[in-house]
């Protein structure tokens, strides 16, 4: 799925919190969002799901092989796990999809081997640390194997062996599924190591958009350069 | 002192006994509240769901009735209740003013607030989450809802016991709209006032542990439903 934002503004109580004039998302490539805390990437991955509306201006999706549902999956930055077993939340989205049980059940398994959460699958996801229900809310969304797919902080609270799983399923459904990810993130090694794209925020709005390599290495605006500015390796 | 362990005594001895009529009483009791409080939720639970999940203009104005109403006097839904179907009111053809049925009807307005008002409050802590968890996974609106439902189960089922709480311990909505009569409208709380105001203590008491011990049971049984879901 190919993404177009046209004047898009996210208003709260008088304040403009998300201003993009115009931002598009290439079919079947990996985004990272960068910025500091408040500059509007949650913000702006809501309103890419639909779960928030815009204050103004318009998103088109375009390019979508899939018409009759939708073809969005979301991970919110708090996750929230059902009371029910980490097998059942992973098969919830499956099965609203209409894949029959053991087929969904096979799927959920699979992904909950690509975040190293299959030996969890009959434990009550609310007895999970944070860590292991973030793999969690990740592996359910990735099973869902959506054309547009929006990941949160995927991987804040995740370990780094975790971090390492992460990255390749991420990689691994982006190569399979064709599927266009955007995910946010507050480690530019982690944007670098799998993004073909990162986009900088500040204050509401796009500073800079390119490749990695381009932005990390001679960025173009001060307030990248002021963001990178504590960034160490 | 004696007096009143004389009254314990006899009331006991009353339990034990078996009277009919105080038998009648007990039955009446539970099905009266029991039927309400399944009515009741029947209609508070979805509608406290929906109320709590969905976003109008009235939504601030509407919890504050319906918060204004969880204290609702019990006298005054059974006036109410008893002015629309006295037989001049405008349900008075149904002639169902002093039966059980009418009771259950006042006792549904009593309960049917505070159904409503404990799980809109639940509802809405974790709305937000919920709704947001749902849509990223692609769940339909049926689906969420009853996401919902399962994730606020235990608040629910609390509030479910809270309103049958308040119908069994309620005297003054079943004696306007029953009238206290013997063999036919005659409940516990009803039948404690009556025995106490004629010097009938150790009737009234035994009524009193009875009504007691009833409330722990149905208590104890819905902690246990809970538990198990
Ligand atoms: N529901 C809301 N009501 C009012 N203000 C909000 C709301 N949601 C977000 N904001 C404000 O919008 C701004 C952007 O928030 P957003 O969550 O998009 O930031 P973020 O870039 O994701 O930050 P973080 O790195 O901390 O996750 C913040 O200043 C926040 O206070
Ligand atoms: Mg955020």
């Amino acid at each position: 799925m190919r993404v177009e934002l046209k004047g898009i503004k996210k208003i709260y109580h008088d304040k403009v919190v998300l201003d993009i004039s115009s931002l598009g998302l290439e079919k079947g490539k990996i985004y990272a969002v960068l910025g500091p805390n408040g500059s509007g990437k949650t913000t702006l991955l809501k309103i890419l799901s639909g779960i928030e509306k815009a204050s103004e201006g318009l998103v088109h999706y375009l390019d979508m092989e899939m018409l009759q549902e939708k073809q969005i999956a979301y991970m919110p930055q708090k996750v929230y796990m059902f009371d029910l077993t980490v097998l059942e939340n992973t098969v919830l989205g499956l099965k609203e999809r209409k894949i029959c049980g053991t087929e969904a059940e096979k799927l959920a398994m699979e992904a909950l081997e690509q975040v190293g959460m299959n030996s969890f699958s009959r434990k009550k996801a609310r007895c999970l640390s944070g860590g292991e229900a973030q793999r969690v809310a990740l592996a359910r969304t990735l099973a869902l194997g959506k054309e547009l797919v929006l990941l949160d902080e995927p991987a804040s609270a995740t370990d780094i062996a975790g971090v390492d799983l992460v990255e390749k399923y991420i990689c691994c459904v982006n190569e399979k599924n064709g599927s266009t990810i955007v995910f946010t993130t507050h480690n530019p090694s982690q944007a670098a190591r799998i993004a073909d794209e990162v986009i900088i925020m500040s204050g509401g709005r796009v500073v800079e958009k390119g490749k990695p390599s381009m932005v990390f290495n001679s960025p173009q605006n001060q307030e990248t350069r002021d963001f990178l500015k504590s960034w160490r390796i | 002192m004696r007096e009143i362990l004389n009254s314990f005594i006899e009331a006991f001895e009353l339990i034990i006994s078996l009277d009919k009529e105080i038998y009648g009483i007990i039955l009446l009791t539970i099905v009266v509240t029991v039927l309400s409080t399944i009515v009741a939720a029947a209609l508070a639970v979805p509608t406290g769901i929906i109320i709590g999940s969905s976003e109008f203009r009235a939504k601030r104005l509407l919890i504050r009735l319906i918060n204004t109403l969880m204290g609702l006097p019990p006298v005054v839904a059974g006036l109410i209740v008893y002015l629309l179907l006295s037989r001049k009111g405008p349900l008075g053809d149904f002639a169902l003013l002093f039966t059980p049925a009418a009771m259950v009807i006042a006792q549904v307005l009593i309960i049917l607030p505070i159904i409503t008002g404990i799980t809109i409050g639940a509802v809405k802590l974790k709305v937000k989450a919920i709704r947001e968890t749902c849509a990223g996974l692609g769940l339909g609106n049926i689906r969420t809802l009853f996401m919902l439902f399962h994730e606020c189960r235990y608040p629910v089922m609390s509030a479910v016991m809270a309103g049958y709480g308040r119908a069994i311990a309620e005297v003054g909505a079943v004696m306007l709209v029953g009238g206290n009569i013997q063999y036919n409208t005659r409940v516990m709380t009803t039948a404690i006032v009556l025995e106490t105001g004629k010097g009938n203590y150790d009737r009234a008491l035994a009524l009193g542990i009875i009504l007691l011990a009833l409330s722990f049971l149905v208590n104890w049984l819905l902690q246990h439903i809970q538990e198990d879901l």
